[in-house]
Order: structure tokens, then C-alpha cells, then sequence
């Protein structure tokens, strides 16, 4: 399968290629405005993709951007919505990723689950296998609490990160989740269970070293170059004040101080908030270890409000190849968008959206600076989430808004205006009485006042853009949940020809490997 | 009726024999809060409605009464239940807020993100929540009489303010309600009273010690659909629900 031709070139190469695509691009940019040029623009596609040619090269570099959570559907949202935020033609609108040349369906069961969580799809996308629910670059025969280290060991499965390291080549892992979180863990570490992320969340007698100081301790090659994302209290101890919030304290009550373990190697930096960031030179630094919020980054859609400044996710992965692309070996890097899948679970979905665009962001910069002759581009998601677009509204009605044809409100059966984002389940309005408020004086959960009579609140005077909004879920749940349905697979450069039709989702390690050129198997074969 | 034992130095106990002769100043909010530690008692009377849910239990009608502690600081505002073993913070640090919801049994805490709460369309009502009433409300009410209770100054006040009926008798030293009544036009009543108030740096009840307590980012519930204390409280957080059909 592939969509629109855009690859990345050399700034010449490009300049070239854009004169001669001149005619295309114009085509492919100008929305049609009748049949004839619709038409014309569906035959100028399949032209366009007859000149793809496989990229049969070695990779040098391999990027994985991982957009938590973002499904399908998400990534339909949020490319409408970044046209309409540039007043441009939305549905004809495509995020940075969308133009790659090659895509596949990605198949995102795990080991024993139908519909998965973060910690085996990710282990599937950098390990090669398949594995149970909350496990962490390890296989389907640990038990999901297993204290062991050496039973751990016996089971763990080694990374493309790791499989980087031994071969000379520098490594990068960034999230605006915590560093710790399911997919960039499954990177660097080898544990059962996701939540063990600070000494305090094993249990005890544990030998197993938690996630945050299996970064640390990280034992390939000359040790991971770049870190970035959130989860500072994972690497400070219970007596170490936070630098962002002064009345908060670390977590770790092992007295390991493991920003200061981080620095204490030479030429290496910890940054926590946006002016340490910018104040780092690349070319002076050979590790970064940069942290900037307690928990989980912001979203996008709040980031201008942090107290200390946060990078974007773009910022973050532009420092992060800065600093990479210095080791002529090449590099691994994998960038996730770590809030989308937040986001969701919250029933928020304009969050959720604004995140992807950040993502969309990122992957554009990557694009900028890399050429796509010896870099492998990835971009997927670990599961999808209930979340859907529904109704027959007109072309160009706002996304976050209700369904409209040419600005008149459909109505459901009930005669109510509906929205066209909604969730099948999750903590968005239900029904009549059955959303809680919260009321702090009380300790009470009262039911939510709604206004009319029906069985769905009328959103007549409901601004449903207002990025608070929660859309409206079927079944009630204190969080939504992720989807089963297939995710996305977008990929250009080096063997992005080998993602096609639909994948399981342990492929994408296998491509990523393949194009490396990295051979042989944990297992020796 | 509440109990109040300060502990106050000499100068303390002469400045408030003085003020038991003078007049009783008028409302001001726009002061910095006395640090309290404080108990009180709320009682909630639901009037029944067969279309309506209220706690799960759809169209009871009945009083349901629960003692509660209060701390206040200017960085930090705590309640505490008791008899069941939860509890809610609210903490300041800088332009940041946080907000948790503390399980003691399980040891564990929920914690909110400013954004979080914004998505939830939970209000971070500082100034609501270190007063128990919104300040706005307060002010809109009638004074109907002054008083000295146990040594502190007090106005009662009452009013309708959105169709909400209020009686309070506030402590404008403490500035802190000593009697807090609602009344909506169903018939729905909760009433707050005071059992007892200290000042925060002579509190004989601290706050539970919560330092050990495994903190879980609210984000990430969604991600812990197998964790039994999640599934199991789920549905006792904002935006989750109380469906029973």
C-alpha cells in the first residue's frame, strides 16, 4: 500500500525534485473542485506511485515514532483538525506521516490479549515477539509479578536498542510520558510488570532492579545518548526536593540518586526544564539526560502553562538527532507521543488531537533532517482507542463541533444535536443522572445536573470545541479504553517496502532490523 | 455543639478578652488564612426522587452523616474521613496545582494534574476549598446578626444565591464556617457544622502520614485495567460514574 509520493532528499536532490514534480505537488495540494479534477487528481496518484522504487539500501539510521493510543481514526481526527486550525481544506489535509510512500496494517493482539495494552505492542515493535499484557521486553512464560532477576534474565528478550549498542551505533529513546512508561521502557528494560518503575513499586524481596535504574545501569555498548521525556520522581530519592515544585520530593527510597549517577559520567548533562535544554550544544555533549516534569510531560494543548518550560516533542526529537547523528555508525531512536493514549482514556479528545499534531510536528522535523537514502522512518501506533467520527456531516463542518450539514444541526432520534468525535465508552456524558461531579467538601459524588429532559444532554448551548470538553461514550467508565481494531504502519526510506498488507505488529521489529542489517536472533538463529 | 481548645500564649488570650468587648468586624476575605486544623460534621438529607440517582441508591429518600478533619495551609488543603479511611489534597506549588485522592487502607494515592482536572471539569477553587464556600457566594449574603462564639468573632448570614438557599454562621477571625447549611428546591439539605478547631501549629491531630504511599498519576488508570485497587475505585473518582440501570 503506499499514499502520495513525498520522500525525503538531499536539499539539491529535492530542490530537483520538486521542479520536475512541480505539476503533481500543485495538483496534489489544490483540493479538486469538480469532477474533472478529481479525476484528474486520482490518475495523477497512481502516476506518481509508479515511480516509486524500492529503497533497497542499508539503513544507517532507523527512527520508531510510536503515537500512543493513535489509531486510525485519531490520526483521520487530527489531520482534519490541523487543516481546519490553518483554515485550510481539512478531509484533503495529510499530517507530516501520511505522505510516507509506504503503509501496512498492523495487527496489535498480544500473546493473551484480543485487545492489548501498551507494554507488549511495544515489546512486539523493538523485540521481534510477542508477549502477555504488562510485560516488559520479556516473554510470554514469565508470571506477571516475578521478582527474579535471574529468572527475569532467562526470559528477557534483547532490544533493537541493545542489538544498536553492541554494534557500535548511538541510541536515543524520547516521551512526553514518564521515560519509565510501557513503550520507551520496553527499550532498555526487562521487567514483568510495567508499573515497577521506581524501587518503591516492588515488591518485596525483589531482585528484579526497577525500570528507572535499569536505565541507568544500562550494560551495552557505551550506554543510551539521549533521554528524553518525563518521570523525574522515578529518578530522585524521597529526601531529594524537586527542582520545578519545591514542596515535592522523589520517589526512590533506595538512596540511589540516579540523575546524579547520570552526570557522573563525562561529557554527559541533566537538563529538567526548557532554558536547561536550549543551553545544551550538541556537539559538546555526548549524554542527555533531560526530565522535565514529576510525572508525565504536559500536553501539547498546555504546555505554554508549565511553571519551568517544557521542550515540544519537534524540539526534542531535533536535539535528540543533533546529538546522534554525530556517531557516523548510525543511530536508533524511538519517539513517542505518549499523551494521545492519556488523552483518550480521559474522554478528551481535543487533547488527544493537538498531541497527534505535535507528533505529525515531530516526524516532519526527523524528515528535515534526515535524508530518507540511508534513514528508515517508522510511524505507528502501539493499539487504537474507542474513539470514532460518526454522523454525515457536511465537508469542512469542525471537527471537535456537532454534525451539521452546511451548518444546520442533525439530531439523533431523541431530536438532540450530536457530535461527530465520540467515544463507545469512557467518562464522557452519558445519560440522564449518571455522570458524577465531584463535590471536595463532602467526599460525595453527586449526579450531574443536566439540562432538558431526554436521555442525552442537550447540547444546544454546549460549546463543544471548548478543549475541556468530554465527548459524549456509550458505556460508562471512569477511564475509556484502548481498541482492538488494526493500527497503522507509515514508513519511508531504507526496506520501508517491506511493511505491507496487513502485519502482525512484531514485524516492525523484523523490518527495522533488517534494514539495519543486524542478523541472527536472541535465540542464536 | 464544638469544643474549641486553643492553646494561646498570654498575649493571645488578653488580645481575645479585649476583642470579646469590641465590635465584631465585618467580612474580609482578602487576608491571608489562619492555619487550622479542624473537625467537622456534615449531614446531607436527600428529599427522594424516583427519576434520580444519589450515591447509587436511585430515589431514597434519608440523612447520611459523616465526620470529617480540615487542615488548612496556604500551600496545602486536606480533608480527611475517617470511617473510610479516604481523604483529598489539594496542593499549591507556584502557578501548579495538584490534586490527590488518598486511599490509607491501600495505602496508595491518586494524583491529578492541573490539566487533568481541567479535562474532568473538576473547578481548582483554591479559594473555595480553603473557605468550604465559594467567596463570591458568602459575600452575596445578608448579615442577620453579630456574635461572639467561644471568643471569635462571627456574622450570620443568609440568602438564595442560584436558587440555592444558605445559612452560615461564619468565624471572620479564622474565616472558616462554624455553621454551613444548603437547601435546594427539591428539598435536598446538607448541613456542615464545626466540632472543633485548633490553630495548625497547636493541632492535636495531624494529618495522616501519606510520604509512603504509591502515587498513581490519574493518567494512567486507563492503563491499569487489571490492577484490582484500580478496578475496585474506578468509579469513587471524578468523571467516573454511579450507573445503576
Amino acid at each position: 500500500m503506499f499514499t502520495q509520493l513525498k520522500q525525503r532528499k538531499s536539499p539539491l536532490a529535492a530542490a530537483i525534485g520538486l521542479l520536475l514534480l512541480a505539476g503533481n505537488v500543485n495538483a496534489q495540494d489544490a483540493v479538486p473542485a469538480s469532477a474533472e479534477e478529481w479525476f484528474k487528481h486520482g490518475k495523477q496518484t497512481v502516476k506518481a506511485a509508479e515511480k516509486l522504487k524500492h529503497n533497497e539500501r542499508k539503513a544507517r539510521n532507523v527512527i520508531l515514532f510510536v503515537g500512543d493510543g493513535m489509531g486510525v481514526s485519531t490520526v483521520t481526527a487530527a489531520r482534519i483538525l490541523e487543516g481546519q486550525l490553518r483554515e485550510a481544506d481539512g478531509e484533503f489535509n495529510r499530517l507530516s506521516f501520511e505522505k510516507f510512500p509506504y503503509m501496512a496494517h498492523s495487527v496489535t493482539a498480544s500473546a493473551n490479549q484480543q485487545t492489548s495494552d501498551s507494554a507488549p505492542t511495544a515489546t512486539a515493535m523493538v523485540a521481534g515477539i510477542k508477549t502477555n499484557d504488562g510485560a516488559i521486553s520479556v516473554d510470554q512464560t514469565i508470571n506477571r509479578t516475578e521478582p527474579s532477576a535471574d529468572v527475569t534474565a532467562a526470559k528477557s528478550v534483547k532490544t533493537i536498542m541493545e542489538q544498536a549498542e553492541e554494534r557500535g551505533l548511538s541510541t536515543g529513546v524520547v516521551s512526553t510520558a514518564r521515560i519509565t512508561h510501557a513503550t520507551p521502557a520496553v527499550n532498555y528494560a526487562h521487567i514483568s510488570n510495567r508499573d515497577w518503575e521506581n524501587n518503591t513499586n516492588l515488591p518485596a524481596g525483589a531482585t528484579v532492579k526497577d525500570i528507572a535504574a535499569q536505565l541507568i545501569d544500562f550494560p551495552y555498548g557505551n550506554g543510551i545518548e539521549v533521554v528524553l521525556g518525563g518521570g523525574r520522581s522515578n529518578f530522585m530519592t524521597n529526601q531529594s526536593v524537586d527542582p520545578e515544585y519545591p514542596t515535592r520530593k522523589g520517589s526512590r527510597t533506595d538512596g540511589r540518586e540516579l540523575t546524579q549517577e547520570w552526570v557522573s559520567q563525562p561529557k554527559s548533562a541533566y537538563v529538567w526544564d526548557q532554558a536547561g535544554f536550549d543551553a545544551i550544544d550538541p556537539s559538546s555533549t555526548d549524554r542527555l539526560l533531560g526530565l522535565f516534569e514529576r510525572s508525565h510531560m504536559k500536553y501539547e494543548a498546555d504546555r505554554a502553562d508549565d511553571t519551568a518550560g517544557e521542550p515540544s516533542l519537534a524540539d526534542m526529537t531535533k536535539k535528540a538527532i543533533e546529538m546522534l547523528q554525530k556517531n557516523k555508525k548510525g543511530y536508533y531512536l524511538m519517539v513517542e507521543a505518549g499523551r494521545i493514549d492519556h488523552a483518550h482514556h480521559a474522554g478528551n479528545a481535543h487533547r488527544a488531537l493537538t498531541d497527534t499534531i505535535a507528533l505529525s510536528e515531530a516526524v516532519k522535523m526527523a524528515q528535515e533532517m534526515t535524508n530518507d537514502k540511508d534513514t528508515l522512518i517508522v510511524v505507528t501506533a502501539d493499539h487504537s482507542h474507542v474513539f470514532t467520527l460518526a454522523g454525515y456531516p457536511s465537508r469542512g463542518n469542525p471537527i471537535l463541533g456537532k454534525a451539521a450539514i452546511n451548518g444546520v444541526e442533525l439530531k439523533d432520534s431523541l431530536g438532540l444535536p450530536y457530535t461527530t468525535l465520540g467515544y463507545a465508552n469512557g467518562p464522557g456524558f452519558i445519560g440522564e443522572g449518571t455522570r458524577k461531579v465531584f463535590n471536595p467538601l463532602t467526599e460525595g459524588y453527586v449526579a450531574a445536573e443536566y439540562v432538558g429532559t431526554k436521555s442525552r444532554p442537550d447540547l444546544s448551548g454546549i460549546d463543544t470545541t471548548d478543549p475541556n470538553y468530554l465527548q459524549e461514550a456509550a458505556v460508562p467508565m471512569g477511564s475509556e479504553t484502548h481498541a482492538g481494531e488494526d493500527v497503522a504502519i507509515y514508513a519511508a526510506g531504507p526496506k520501508a517496502h517491506l511493511f505491507h498488507g496487513t502485519q502482525e505488529q512484531h514485524v516492525i521489529y523484523h523490518v527495522m532490523s533488517q534494514a539495519l542489517g543486524f542478523s541472527g536472533s536472541h535465540w542464536g538463529w | 455543639m464544638y469544643h474549641i481548645r486553643f492553646v494561646f500564649g498570654l498575649a493571645v488570650l488578653l488580645l481575645t478578652a479585649c476583642a470579646q468587648q469590641s465590635p465584631v468586624p465585618p467580612l474580609n476575605l482578602d487576608v491571608p488564612l489562619v492555619d487550622v486544623s479542624a473537625r467537622f460534621v456534615t449531614e446531607r438529607f436527600h428529599a427522594g426522587d424516583a427519576h434520580e440517582e444519589h450515591d447509587g441508591h436511585a430515589g431514597e429518600e434519608g440523612t447520611a452523616r459523616s465526620e470529617w478533619q480540615f487542615w488548612r495551609t496556604a500551600s496545602r488543603i486536606e480533608m480527611n474521613i475517617p470511617a473510610r479511611q479516604t481523604g483529598e489534597v489539594w496542593m499549591r506549588d507556584g502557578n501548579a496545582v495538584f490534586h490527590q485522592k488518598l486511599f490509607h487502607a491501600d495505602r496508595k494515592i491518586v494524583e491529578y494534574q492541573s490539566a487533568d482536572l481541567d479535562a474532568l471539569n473538576v473547578p481548582m477553587q483554591w479559594r473555595t476549598n480553603e473557605l468550604m464556600i465559594d467567596p463570591q457566594v458568602l459575600q452575596q449574603l445578608q448579615v442577620d446578626a453579630e456574635n461572639w462564639i467561644d471568643g471569635h468573632p462571627a456574622l450570620e448570614l443568609s440568602g438564595a444565591v442560584d436558587g440555592i438557599e444558605y445559612e452560615v454562621v461564619w468565624l471572620v477571625d479564622l474565616n472558616l464556617p462554624q455553621h454551613l447549611s444548603k437547601q435546594d428546591a427539591d428539598g435536598n439539605r446538607e448541613t456542615t457544622r464545626l466540632l472543633n478547631v485548633e490553630l495548625m501549629a497547636q493541632a492535636s491531630v495531624q494529618q495522616p502520614d501519606s510520604s509512603g504511599y504509591e502515587i498513581i498519576d490519574y493518567a494512567d488508570l486507563g492503563d491499569r485495567e487489571r490492577d484490582p485497587f484500580v478496578i475496585r475505585i474506578q468509579n469513587q473518582l471524578p468523571g467516573g460514574h454511579a450507573h445503576t440501570h
